[in-house]
C-alpha cells in the first residue's frame, strides 16, 4: 500500500480504494479531449469534493460555488496532470487551493475546521443545500436517504459488513478481505450484489 | 438482469472503487462512452456511496455535475439553477484575479516609471515651508534658450580669443582625458594635436587660465 502511505501526512487527500487504475484510465481521456470521461470523474468525486470545500466555505451555496470552479480548473488543467501522485489527490489539492483562493479573494481568512459528519450539527451542513431547491426536490432527497437506509438494512449480514467497510471506512478490497478473513474475490462480489440489492430499489426512484 | 450483463456491472462496481486493474478499466472507460444504461447505474452507485457516508448532495444529488456539464458546454449561467447577484458577485473576484493581476502591476510600473523621469528632468528642493523651489540658478521655461554652441567661433573672436581657445580646449582635454581609459585618451589627444598642431606647444603646457576646478 505504497500509495496510501504517501498520503498519510493529510488523511483527507488519500484516495480511497486500490490501484488508481481507474482513474487513471479516465484522466488519460480527458487529455485526449473525452468531455464524457471527465464527467465521470465528476460523478465520483463532486460529493467528496464538495464536503471538503465546506470545510473552508461554510456557506453551502459559496461552497457549491466553489466546488464547480475547482472542478473546471482540474478540467483545465487535465493536460498538464503527469500521474506523479494519485487523481484524486492531485484534484484534492486543487479544490483546497480553489477555496483558500476564494476566501482571500472575498476578504476572508482561510480557516480549516474538520468536517465529522456524527456531529449533528455539522450534518447540518450538507443538509443547508436544501435551501437550494424546490420542496419536490428535497422530498426525494429524503426518499432517496430513506431507500437506501432500509435497503442496507435488509441486507444480509456480510453484504452490508463488506459495502460498509468500503463506503464509510474507505478500506481497499484487500483490507476488507483481510478484515473479514475472505478471499480478495469474495469481497468484491459482495460489495457487487449489496449495490445490486440498494440499486434494485433506488432504480424507480431515480428514473 | 441478464448473464451478459451481469459481469459488466460487477465491473462497474469495481471501477467505482479503484479496484480494476489498468486494462479493465481502460475497457470499461471506452465502453462507457457508448453504453449509456451503464452510466446511468455508475451513477447510482457513487448515489449509494454518498448516501451511506452522509454526502449526499440534497435537494438534487447531481446538481453539481449538472452545472458543470453546464459551465463545460459554455451554457450561460441564468440556464443554471437560480444563483443570487451577490453571490455572483462575491464569486467574480475569484474569476477577475488572472486579469486584475497583470493589470495592476502594469499600472504601477508605469506609474514609477513617469515619478522617476519627472524626477529624473526636475531636481527641485523643497523648502522650509514645504513648498518644492527650483535649485538656485535653475532657468525657468520663460528664460530657457538655445545653449551656445562649443564650436570655436572663426570670425567673431578677437586675437586673443582665438589664441587662448585652442589652448583651452586642450587643457580642458588634457584635465578630463586623465580619468577617461588609457586608449580614449590616446585618440581624443591625435585628434587635437591633428587639428592644432601649429598652435600647439611642443610639451605639455602647464594648465593655465581654467574657469573649472580640475575633476578631482
Amino acid at each position: 500500500m505504497g500509495s496510501t502511505k504517501k498520503h498519510l501526512a493529510d488523511p483527507g487527500a488519500r484516495p480511497q480504494g486500490g490501484s488508481g487504475s481507474s482513474d487513471l484510465a479516465l484522466i488519460k481521456r480527458v487529455q485526449q479531449g473525452d468531455r464524457s470521461a471527465f464527467d465521470l470523474l465528476v460523478i465520483k468525486y463532486q460529493h467528496k469534493i464538495l464536503k471538503l470545500v465546506m470545510r473552508y466555505v461554510r456557506d453551502p451555496s459559496e461552497a457549491l460555488d466553489v466546488t464547480q470552479e475547482a472542478f473546471l480548473k482540474a478540467y483545465r488543467a487535465a493536460p498538464s496532470f503527469r500521474g506523479d501522485s494519485a487523481f484524486y489527490t492531485w484534484l484534492y489539492r486543487i479544490a483546497i487551493n480553489t477555496a483558500k483562493n476564494y476566501l482571500v479573494a472575498a476578504g476572508r481568512r482561510p480557516s480549516h475546521f474538520n468536517l465529522d459528519l456524527q456531529d449533528p450539527e455539522q450534518q447540518d451542513l450538507l443538509s443547508d443545500l436544501r435551501e437550494l431547491d424546490t420542496p419536490e426536490g428535497i422530498a426525494q432527497s429524503d426518499d432517496i436517504r430513506e431507500v437506501i437506509t432500509k435497503a442496507i438494512a435488509d441486507l444480509p449480514e456480510e453484504l452490508r459488513t463488506a459495502i460498509l467497510l468500503r463506503e464509510i471506512e474507505g478500506m481497499s478490497y484487500e483490507e476488507i478481505a483481510q478484515t473479514m478473513e475472505c478471499p480478495v474475490g469474495t469481497v468484491r462480489s459482495r460489495i457487487f450484489r449489496a449495490r445490486e440489492a440498494i440499486d434494485k430499489r433506488l432504480g424507480p426512484l431515480l428514473q | 438482469m441478464t448473464a451478459m450483463t451481469e459481469p459488466v456491472h460487477d465491473q462497474l462496481s469495481a471501477f467505482i472503487d479503484d479496484e480494476l486493474s489498468e486494462e479493465e478499466s481502460a475497457f470499461l472507460v471506452r465502453r462507457l462512452e457508448r453504453d449509456t444504461a451503464a452510466r446511468e447505474r455508475l451513477i447510482r452507485y457513487s448515489i449509494i456511496g454518498a448516501a451511506l457516508r452522509g454526502e449526499l448532495l440534497q435537494p438534487d444529488p447531481l446538481i453539481l455535475r449538472r452545472r458543470i456539464q453546464a459551465a463545460l458546454d459554455g451554457a450561460p449561467k441564468a440556464a443554471l439553477p437560480a444563483q443570487p447577484a451577490a453571490r455572483a458577485a462575491r464569486l467574480a473576484p475569484l474569476r477577475n484575479r488572472r486579469l486584475v493581476r497583470p493589470l495592476a502591476g502594469a499600472g504601477i510600473a508605469a506609474t514609477v516609471a513617469v515619478a522617476a523621469i519627472g524626477l529624473l528632468r526636475y531636481t527641485g528642493d523643497t523648502g522650509a515651508d514645504g513648498t518644492v523651489t527650483a535649485p538656485a540658478g535653475a532657468l525657468t521655461a520663460s528664460q530657457w534658450r538655445e545653449p551656445e554652441s562649443y564650436v570655436v567661433p572663426a570670425q567673431d573672436a578677437t586675437p586673443r580669443e582665438r589664441r587662448e581657445l585652442p589652448i583651452r580646449l586642450t587643457n580642458y582635454l588634457v584635465q578630463h582625458g586623465q580619468y577617461a581609459s588609457h586608449l580614449n585618451r590616446t585618440a581624443v589627444h591625435s585628434n587635437v594635436i591633428s587639428v592644432n598642431h601649429t598652435e600647439m606647444p611642443a610639451a605639455p603646457e602647464p594648465v593655465i587660465d581654467l574657469e573649472e576646478e580640475p575633476v578631482q
